[in-house]
């Protein structure tokens, strides 16, 4: 199977930071098709490695590619074949739905958006709130609002930064529902950080963990249950792998 | 070129809905109105004067107002444009910069496929083009008080001349809604994003021209410039260093001369262009420096 993401010794030193790289030579594939969870304590790496992904950060060495192009020399291509849904955006409060997508979608490319929002909107069974300010939305409907601006133009690969965080458990379920069918009904390919083992259980098919800027750990989330039998939750399996470095 | 007029349409949407933008456009508005008030009551005076005047010689003498420019009622909207126009700008410039990075939407535009300085550009253009809705407005309210106040509309000649007056304030606003845009996308605070600008906005309107390009300290608020002392030598140096971006006084000087008012010393005109249009590409030009990196600086509180 084709990678949709790979990365080779891909390093992150932010400027004036002495010490340990925020990212250290992280080598990684991410097949077509897979919805992979990077997990990590908080300052691991993990936004760091979207931003880079994403086409937002310079990395200090190595190299990455999104479905085959060079996020560094092929920036624009990577763009056009990647949707993003960055932590805690809030998009513009005083602009309805409508007008926050349109926007988003004429960014992406999208000459006729009006059409194109309302199969995402019937996709995400978020109809009915078009005129609506987005000052009005709920942390759940916002977020419902970041995936559909992240897959208005039909992307392949969908990086999602902590997607489910803040949300109460209805919420969740609900984001949890829709990236596994953004998976298996429109086939595309998720990148995920994420510190909600229970949805990671739920959702993913493969998991990656970082450590202090490296990758300790990666394989497909079956193996990973198979492989710790003492361990009775995904939780406690990151917790062990965290702790020994496995 | 497309992705660039999103971003324009969406700030000009913005500007519309955002209380602070419409608030200075009614107050410059406003102060349009009260500049044309002024010339009304000023024009009212004399003429009553004039006719007691008349009346006591009991003869008739030429009406003063005869051979007045018929824009002079509106000469105080100079100094407003160089006044609020310029902090409007600022403003407006200011919140443009800060607004994507406040909701967490930077990130979210560079993911998609547009150049930094396209994004950069459309910001500008999308601020000036607020800013020309502004001017128009003001030039509409500005051609209906000279008709109310003198009776008769403008003619075609001086309703150029106030269009091409108000097309230079549009110029002459580039640089401040620069300063602002770029104060609001690099500053680190919030709070102090206005600061630096209104410093630079102070030294250019009150400091500059005190320094030697203006003969007087009252010079600044007066609309028609006066030619500044050459006899001192620390004058003649200031005057030499200060003079090219004393864009205020560039622009006041230059409006003199579009409004044909009586009392401007020199009708030269070229070298006021020429400052006016070196410093406006001047500062596009730094904005379009503009990086990736500086555009994703955390912004606080
Ligand atoms: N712009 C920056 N400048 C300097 N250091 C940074 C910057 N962004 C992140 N870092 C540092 O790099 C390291 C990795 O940060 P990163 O945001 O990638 O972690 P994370 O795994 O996403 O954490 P979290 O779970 O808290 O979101 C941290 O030590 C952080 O302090
Ligand atoms: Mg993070």
């Amino acid at each position: 199977m084709r990678a949709a993401i790979r990365t080779n010794g891909l390093t992150k030193r932010y400027n004036g930071k002495a010490g340990e790289p925020a990212l250290a030579d992280l080598s990684l594939e991410v097949p077509e098709g897979e919805v992979f969870g990077l997990l990590g304590h908080n300052g691991a790496g993990k936004t760091t490695t979207v931003s880079i992904l994403t086409t937002l950060l310079d990395p200090t060495a190595g190299s990455a590619e999104v479905q085959g192009a060079d996020v560094g020399k092929s920036s624009a291509k990577v763009r056009r074949s990647i949707g993003y849904l960055p932590e805690n955006v809030e998009f513009y409060d005083s602009l309805s739905l409508e007008e926050n997508l349109v926007f988003f979608a004429r960014l992406s490319g999208l000459s006729r958006p009006r059409e194109r929002i309302r199969e995402v909107l019937s996709f995400l069974d978020f109809e009915g709130h078009e005129k609506e300010r987005l000052s009005t939305f709920s942390k759940g409907m916002r977020q419902r609002v970041g995936i559909a601006q992240a897959i208005l133009h039909k992307p392949s690969v969908l990086f999602l930064d902590e997607p489910t965080s803040g949300l109460d458990p209805a919420g969740v379920k609900l984001l949890r529902d829709i990236i596994v069918r953004l998976n298996s009904e429109l086939g595309m390919t998720i990148f995920m950080n994420t510190h909600l083992l229970a949805e990671v259980t739920k959702t993913c098919t493969s998991i990656g963990v970082l450590r202090a800027g490296r990758l300790i750990y990666h394989d497909s989330l079956e193996r990973t249950l198979r492989s710790f039998p003492a361990q009775d939750s995904l939780e406690e399996i990151y917790l062990h792998i965290e702790a020994s470095g496995a | 070129m497309n992705a660039t007029r999103t971003i324009v349409r969406q700030e000009i949407r913005l500007a519309f809905r955002e209380r602070l933008a419409v608030a200075l456009l009614v107050v410059f508005l406003g102060m349009t109105l009260a500049s044309a008030a002024i010339g009304w009551s000023s024009h009212h005076t004399v003429m009553s004067v004039y006719q007691e005047t008349v009346l006591q010689l009991g003869r008739d003498v030429p009406n003063p107002f005869a051979s007045a420019p018929a824009l002079e009622v509106v000469t105080n909207t100079i100094i407003y444009i160089v006044l609020i126009g310029a902090l409007l700008a600022v403003v407006v410039g200011v919140r443009a910069g800060v607004r994507d990075r406040r909701s967490g939407v930077t990130d979210l535009v560079l993911s998609r496929p547009i150049g930094v300085r396209s994004y950069a550009a459309g910001k500008l253009l999308g601020v000036q083009a607020w800013m020309g809705v502004v001017l128009a407005a003001a030039l509409a309210v500005s051609w209906l008080s000279v008709w109310l106040i003198s009776r008769s509309p403008l003619g075609v000649a001086d309703t150029g001349a106030l269009v091409v007056f108000f097309a230079l304030a549009w110029i002459f606003l580039l640089p401040f809604s620069v300063m602002g845009l770029i104060a609001g996308t690099r500053s680190r605070h919030e709070s102090t994003a206005l600061l630096a600008p209104l410093l630079i906005w102070v030294a250019i309107t009150f400091a500059i021209p005190q320094l030697g390009t203006a003969q007087n300290p009252t010079a600044m608020l007066n609309p028609v410039p006066s030619a500044a002392s050459t006899t001192d030598i620390f004058f003649k140096v200031n005057h030499a260093i200060f003079q090219p971006i004393s864009i205020t006084e560039h622009f006041k000087h230059m409006s003199g001369v579009i409004m044909r008012l009586p009392d401007i010393a020199s009708t030269a005109w070229v070298g006021d262009v020429l400052s006016l249009t070196l410093v406006a590409a001047f500062s596009v030009g730094v904005l379009l420096l503009t990086t990736r990196t500086s555009l994703r600086r955390p912004l606080y509180e």
